[in-house]
């Protein structure tokens, strides 16, 4: 059955990616964020490094032994406040339940990072795969352009108007974002889709379907950056944030050019197109 | 006869591949679920889960 042989594929090839993308955000990504959630503060609990003495317009503020003593403050604050909220990673508008479940830092953390970057993997693999099937073309330069299409499509268009994002980060209302992330991925998606396999005029309209989302705008936060109290926090979390976005934009890079690659390999392994089916029996 | 026979044959080829049309079309869907359910799905414990991955695939989060 041909659903059956999809779906393989898509399995053979998203746990495989999937494990080179967990390795990577493992080793690339995973601990920028965790710096960020060091930083991370709740409405209750600020931390103590804003007293009388942290005036910036003062020049020998910022001395080395003064930014010991800002960061040994910030340390102090924080190990307290995640003492307190081990149990959540809420900041800023970020409401989530705080009894809700929630895998323990460490190995199970890391497990579930594996398990929901090949979960991820195998659902793109069976987008790409099911693609590939209907287009007929299954060599590895093919697998190659339907990795990088995916690329453009669900992280280079998108972070245009929605940079990735560190814990703590301002950013405007979740739903308005999921919204814009979701027409902008569809647009590019289709767009991208007209570029290789439009005719004539239709092919370029591809373009202008790909710049309708970003002509739109992305909903944008009141104020951008971090609204952290502590300036050395928020120059510390901006540095994090220029890493992080270099860093994702290598990992998923990557990522995506490998599914693609391992999907072609898949459906070479696993099944024959359709077309050759037919081709082959005529 | 014969005539009878290579209509049902092309019945069935043009059945089977209306067919895997529809299997392709449904293995995308299921692929799509799992997408949206890995990075979009609101439930806490989801999120809690796929929290890492979210943030580094740059769906939006928090």
């Amino acid at each position: 059955m041909f659903f059956r042989n999809i779906v393989f594929a898509a399995i053979a090839a998203g746990i495989l990616a999937g494990i080179i993308l967990g390795t990577l955000q493992h080793f690339q990504i995973t601990p920028i964020i965790l710096g960020a959630e060091m930083y991370e503060i709740t409405d209750e609990v600020k931390p103590q490094v804003t007293a009388e003495a942290h005036d910036h317009t003062n020049p020998t503020h910022h001395t080395p032994e003064k930014m010991a003593e800002h960061l040994a403050a910030i340390d102090a604050a924080t190990n307290e406040h995640s003492a307190q909220t081990t149990e959540s990673h809420s900041g800023g508008d970020h409401h989530h339940d705080p009894e809700a479940w929630s895998p323990e830092d460490g190995a199970e953390r890391i497990f579930y990072t594996y398990l929901s970057s090949s979960l991820m993997a195998i659902g793109f693999a069976l987008v790409i795969i099911s693609g590939m099937s209907l287009s007929g073309k299954n060599s590895i330069k093919a697998g190659a352009l339907w990795g990088l299409a995916g690329y453009i499509s669900f992280f280079v268009a998108p972070t245009l108007g929605l940079p990735p994002e560190i814990p703590g980060m301002e950013a405007a209302a979740l739903e308005g974002r999921q919204s814009w992330w979701l027409l902008t991925v569809l647009l590019t998606t289709i767009g991208l889709g007209l570029l290789a396999f439009g005719k004539g005029a239709l092919r370029w309209s591809g373009l202008l379907v790909i710049t309708i989302p970003h002509v739109l705008g992305a909903p944008q936060p009141a104020m951008h950056g971090f609204s952290h109290p502590d300036a050395t926090a928020v120059a510390a979390l901006e540095a994090l944030v220029g890493q992080f976005e270099i860093a994702t934009a290598i990992v998923n890079g990557i990522f995506w050019v490998c599914l693609g690659l391992l999907c072609a390999v898949a459906i070479n392994t696993f099944f024959k197109l359709p077309e050759e089916e037919t081709a082959s029996s005529t | 006869m014969t005539t009878q026979f290579s209509s049902h044959a092309s019945k069935t080829t043009a059945s089977v591949a209306v067919s895997k049309h529809s299997q392709i079309f449904a293995a995308a869907i299921l692929g799509l679920t799992i997408v949206f359910a890995v990075g979009l799905l609101p439930m806490d414990a989801v999120h809690n889960a796929a929290h890492d991955t979210r943030h580094s695939a740059a769906f939006p989060c928090h």
